[in-house]
């Protein structure tokens, strides 16, 4: 048999129903059970019928079903199979509203609920000190300002975020950031040590309540100052300033560092650098969610020296890292639940188009994949590159100052 | 044909630059004068043609130029007092030129022996004589629910009258029950009165209708143009002669016999579709055993494709009686939740707006799954469990109602009591049916037709539908039998050799009386005389030939087809005798299928074999199994009969001709094993017109299969 007979009793808990209406339209009313989704979720396999189970779960108002079903937490609302489904349905934000209506009482994995923790302590999912975010200034080779210092009204307002501010490779890429943007003589600052999470995949993950909570702090924060725009390198928080933030009472103009960079490419003074192949990674957040496909692309196209190869999966239908919807923080997790890291698969996409370098621009993905380049044993054969460290190298070279 | 007869010769559309023309109309026997070639028949040329007929009053043309399936309404010619000229194609394009080597001795050849098969035919044709002796245009419609309704009311806007017979004693059939129709309008939301009160005024209002309700068909004999009904109705008897017949006599819906698995019949409350339309209309929707008002409804679409055994066919319409009730119960009791267990659901175009609305609803719920126990339980409520669903365990689901959306059953047979039309047939009382029972005969090729020329089926005796494909597909089998009429007046032929005058003759001194041409018939055309021999009725004929190929003694001919002539065209080809590498195949061909496959085989270019020669066939059950040994005697190599596919879902336009012909075959091959001849040397092949382009391969594959088996060893005898 293999299969475990529990019977299920259709007892509909329509208050259930009512909470995930209220939260995520109803549009997964609609779902009619098709299967597209589950043929195009990353995570999909025959016996895993994410997302569309869950639908259906959400449809009969299964609470109970719902919160004892690790699977919930798999999803990286990665949006892939949103893009397909024929009925519209909104299942990343679907999952999400599940996730927020048992959070409480189902309890989630200790790593996650660590995030979450560090997030409200320390104002970062890493659990690195709040008074430490701004140390990687030190090695930017240029200077830094700080609005907080400056006390007059700016340009650019660059919105840092964790992963930029705390982890190694991450610091390295908000380096070679800063070195542009003071190329460029852009008017531009960072908050600081005022800088907190956005907490886009906090509230994916269904912590809506803190996603809100640290939204409050940010607004409070941002309000102290006069800038043009926001601009950040975090495709999530991207997301949340754009499309979240408005519904706060908060509207910024915000652009995505690679749009930023992309507007100026004329002022770009590019240099060669030694010939790659170079394949790009399409952030589900930046992508998909956003519908920026060009921007990273004419970033990479201007470099010379990079030749742009595609993976079978590419723009729209990119693959996803395994890093959204709380996925880089739960990888123990959900590695129990699925076959392979999301990171995995999609490294060796990019080792089959012979590329030197995935490029990326987004945070989680550096180590992300570069883990995933270790696990797969493809050291040597390619290496992960945030878009701006390319950039950095290029303008490096004909540059003598630096 | 006659002695007058023109040959011209096209070199159009790459003919000239494939073919030697001038040594082509050499080679026909006769003098070569007196063919004509052309460089576009079709175009300019034509006129000489038209010039010939009326300055030598010619009996026959012979056009060897493009297939006869393209440019036929072109060809048709008439001498000055009216008589239409017999035209003869050679199809020297599609088959020749665009599909042998150009300039090539084989190519050369080919054609030669493709013109002198053309000229021996036309020589063989012998003018039609007509039927046109059956006039009557009343129109008899057996059936007033919504098709019978339809079709009748169509037939008399068309001009014709109408003779409507119903058993019950009011019209409107199964809308009768009804208590509401699903959305039909756009926004395609809410659920609408039903209309049959203005079909049954339509039909009110033209005199041209008589309505016979509380009416019985007693019997149908006669021809179209020239049936006889005996209807009986109140208690009389009554003697009608119509022109064609409409049977539009719906369904009746599946019960306990059917369901008993879905508790019907043995669990108080379960109910079928019907027993809820009725309650709803009688705003009482109430449980069978306690009449209380349900709280939790299952309804259950039970039409399941997997259910092999039982109406698995009847999709769009259960589904969709499975939404618009899922509305009566929350319409009448808004806390009421409402399950709608499907394995299928299908909403089909604009239903689509429908079904999304009832998902929106908070009260009901979709369960896609296998219901696989319906039975009551403790608390005196029925538990039901589905399997299947994408849950992975089985589900139980209690409701205190089950609403079966239970299947459609054609009611087209005797089903224990008389035949609905009692067909007075020497092949039987009832309309041959497909399975399921739907009377029909291909639904693909001829939607509305019967295998009883001049009858035709419309609404849910042919189709599982709804009411307004019901009412269209009523207005469309009229127009099918007002076209039957006017052709039947005429003696011409209907589907698929539309306007065929001639029709079989019988050489009855020979007729031995064995009875096979009547049962191999597929639509019924022939009886039997007191001394059993065979009688047509002509305008029951659809000229397919099967009887002529069923004859054990040959004696069944057209005018203008007979396995004489098809025997003098195998004998017009050359006989490489020298050459052990030039082998014969004669492949006869389907019209309907065959034969078009061949000329998509030109039309793209493809080649095949040299070494075939071709004759249409008007079926492949035409083909008399002395046709084919007598090929072999005459010293072909091999023969091949490419028809259509044959079985359950055949595709034959005459039901069984390839079928029929399979069997043939295996006398043929006893024959043949009996000379001591290889029976791979016969073999029929199946084929499609979507096809084409795997035929050359398998026509190569079977030249090859010859080729290995070697030459004919009774060539040149
Ligand atoms: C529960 C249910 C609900 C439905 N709801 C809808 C709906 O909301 N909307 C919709 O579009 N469709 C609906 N349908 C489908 C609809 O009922 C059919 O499409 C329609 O009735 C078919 O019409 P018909 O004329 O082919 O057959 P019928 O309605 O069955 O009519 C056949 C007629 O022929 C008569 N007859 C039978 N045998 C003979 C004989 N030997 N001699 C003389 N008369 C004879 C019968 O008495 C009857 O009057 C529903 C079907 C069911 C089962
Ligand atoms: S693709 Fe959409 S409609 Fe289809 S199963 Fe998934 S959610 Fe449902
Ligand atoms: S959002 Fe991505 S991970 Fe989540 S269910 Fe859809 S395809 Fe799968
Ligand atoms: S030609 Fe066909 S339809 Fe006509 S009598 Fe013969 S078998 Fe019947
Ligand atoms: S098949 Fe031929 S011999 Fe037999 S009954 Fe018919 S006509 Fe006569």
């Amino acid at each position: 048999m293999g299969k475990e007979l529990t019977v299920i009793d259709l007892m509909p808990d329509l208050e259930f129903v009512n909470q995930l209406v209220e939260r995520a339209g109803d549009s997964f009313k609609r779902c009619y059970q098709c299967g597209t989704c589950s043929v195009v979720c990353p995570f999909a396999s025959e016996d895993l019928q994410l997302p569309r189970k869950q639908m259906l779960m959400a449809q009969w108002g299964m609470k109970s079903e719902m919160m004892a079903d690790p699977i919930l937490w798999v999803c990286t609302t990665c949006g892939n199979c949103a893009r397909l489904c024929p009925r519209e349905v909104d299942i990343p934000g679907t999952i999400t509203a599940v996730r927020e209506a048992v959070l409480v009482e189902s309890g989630i994995s200790p790593e996650l609920a660590k995030a979450f923790e560090n997030t409200v302590a320390r104002g970062n999912p890493l659990g690195n000190p709040a008074r430490r975010r701004a140390d990687w200034t030190r090695q930017a080779q240029v200077e830094v300002p700080v609005m907080a210092a400056l006390d007059r009204p700016i340009d650019v307002l660059f919105y840092v975020e964790c992963y930029w501010s705390f982890h190694d490779r991450g610091q390295q890429a908000a380096q070679a950031m800063a070195r542009t943007l003071s190329r460029l003589g852009v008017d531009w600052a960072i908050l600081g040590t005022e800088e907190r999470c956005i907490a886009d995949s906090q509230r994916a993950a269904g912590e809506a309540g803190l996603f809100e909570e640290e939204a409050a702090k940010n607004i409070a924060t941002l309000g102290q100052y006069t800038f043009n725009r926001l601009v950040t390198p975090d495709p999530h928080a991207f997301n949340a300033l754009k499309n979240y933030y408005p519904k706060l009472g908060a509207s910024y103009p915000v652009q995505h560092y690679t749009q930023f960079l992309a507007e100026r490419l004329p002022e770009l003074r590019l240099n060669p650098i030694p010939d790659r192949l170079v394949t790009f990674h399409d952030p589900c957040y930046l992508g998909r969610h956003n519908g920026e496909y060009e921007a990273p692309r004419r970033l990479l196209e201007a470099i010379p020296g990079v030749r742009l190869t595609e993976m079978a999966h590419c723009r729209a239908d990119g693959f996803c890292c395994g890093g959204g919807g709380g996925g880089v923080w739960n990888s123990g997790f959900v590695a129990e639940q699925v076959d392979e890291r999301l990171a995995v698969r999609r490294v060796r996409e990019a080792v089959e188009t012979h590329a030197d370098v995935l490029a990326v621009c987004c945070p989680f993905e550096v180590s992300l994949f570069e883990d995933a380049v270790k696990l797969t044993g493809n050291e040597g054969r390619l290496v992960v590159r945030d878009i701006i460290e390319l950039l950095d190298e290029s303008l490096a070279g004909g540059d003598a100052r630096l | 044909m006659g002695s007058k007869t023109g040959v011209y010769i096209c070199e159009g559309c790459g003919i000239g630059q494939s073919l030697d023309v001038r040594a082509l109309a050499a080679a026909a026997a006769f003098d070569p004068s007196a063919v004509t070639t052309g460089r576009a028949f079709c175009l300019e040329d034509l006129a000489a043609i038209e010039r010939d007929v009326a300055e030598h009053q010619l009996d026959g043309v012979v056009i060897a130029a493009c297939s006869p399936r393209v440019n036929r309404d072109r060809f048709r010619f008439e001498r000055e007092d009216g008589t239409p000229v017999h035209v003869q194609r050679v199809n020297l394009r599609e088959q020749v030129a665009w599909s042998q080597p150009a300039g090539a001795s084989s190519t050369q050849q080919m054609a030669e022996d493709l013109l002198k098969m053309g000229l021996a035919s036309e020589k063989a044709a012998k003018p039609p004589h007509p039927f046109t002796k059956a006039h009557e245009e009343t129109v008899l419609v057996v059936g007033g629910g919504p098709a019978g309704l339809s079709a009748a009311v169509s037939a008399a806007d068309a001009g014709y009258a109408v003779v409507l017979v119903e058993k019950e004693q009011e019209l409107g059939g199964f809308a009768r029950f009804l208590h509401r129709q699903y959305p039909t309008m756009p926004p395609y939301h809410d659920l609408e009165p039903l209309a049959l009160d203005q079909w049954i005024a339509e039909l009110a209002e033209h005199p041209r209708i008589e309505v016979k309700t509380q009416a019985r068909l007693r019997g149908i004999s006669g021809q179209p143009g020239a049936f006889v009904a005996e209807i009986e109705s109140g208690g009389a008897r009554q003697e009608v002669i119509v022109g064609s017949v409409v049977m539009a006599t719906g369904f009746h819906l599946a019960g306990p016999d059917q369901l008993a698995a879905y508790g019907l019949g043995r669990v108080a409350d379960v109910v079928t579709s019907l027993d809820f339309e009725r309650m709803s209309a009688e705003d009482r929707i109430r449980r069978p055993s306690n009449q209380e008002p349900p709280r939790r409804v299952a309804i259950v679409a039970c039409d399941r494709s997997a259910d092999r055994d039982y109406a698995p066919y009847a999709g769009n319409v259960t589904s969709m009686v499975s939404l618009k009730q899922a509305l009566y119960v929350r319409a009448a009791y808004p806390e009421a939740q409402v399950f709608v267990v499907y394995e299928d659901m299908q909403a089909p175009g604009h239903h689509e707006l429908f079904y999304r609305r009832l998902q929106e609803d908070p009260g009901i719920f979709f369960v896609r799954g296998q219901v696989e126990s319906v039975e009551t339980n403790d608390s005196d409520t029925v538990t039901l469990v589905v399997g299947g669903t994408v849950m992975g365990a089985p589900m139980t689901l209690t409701a205190d109602l089950v609403v079966l959306a239970a299947g459609m059953l054609p009611d087209s047979t005797a089903d224990g009591g008389e035949p609905p039309l009692a067909l007075q047939y020497l092949q039987g009382g009832e309309i041959p049916t497909r399975p399921f029972g739907f009377a029909d005969s291909h639904f693909l090729c001829f939607p509305y037709e019967t295998r009883r020329t001049g009858i035709y089926t419309a609404g849910v005796v042919h189709r599982a539908l709804d009411l307004p494909q019901s009412r269209r597909d009523g207005a469309a089998a009229a127009a099918k039998a007002v076209q039957v009429v006017e052709q039947a007046a005429q003696g011409a032929a209907v589907h698929p050799r539309v306007g065929d005058l001639g029709y079989p003759e019988f050489f009855m001194q020979k007729c031995t009386a064995c009875g096979r041409c009547t049962q191999e018939c597929p639509f019924g055309a022939l009886e039997l005389d007191a001394a059993h021999h065979p009688v047509i009725n002509p305008n029951r004929c659809r000229r397919c030939g099967i009887c002529m190929g069923a004859c054990p003694v040959q004696i069944i001919s057209f005018p203008d087809y007979s396995v004489h002539a098809l025997s003098e065209m195998s004998k017009q080809v050359s006989m490489p005798e020298d050459d052990e590498e030039q082998l014969r195949i004669l492949v006869f061909a389907c019209e309907n299928d065959a034969y078009p496959a061949l000329d998509m085989v030109g039309f793209h270019h493809l080649a095949y074999p040299a070494t075939m020669r071709v004759v249409p066939v008007r079926c492949l059950g035409a083909v008399n199994s002395i046709t084919v040994s007598d090929a072999i005697a005459n010293g072909y190599d091999g023969v091949a009969l490419l028809g259509c596919k044959a079985g359950d879902d055949y595709q034959c336009h005459f039901i069984q001709g390839s079928e029929l012909l399979g069997r043939r075959m295996t006398n043929v091959r006893e024959t043949l094993d009996r000379l001591a001849l290889e029976s791979e040397r016969v073999q029929v092949l199946e084929t499609t017109i979507a096809d084409a382009h795997r035929l050359p391969a398998v026509l190569q594959q079977f030249a090859d299969g010859i080729a290995a088996v070697g030459p004919n060893p009774m060539k040149g005898f």
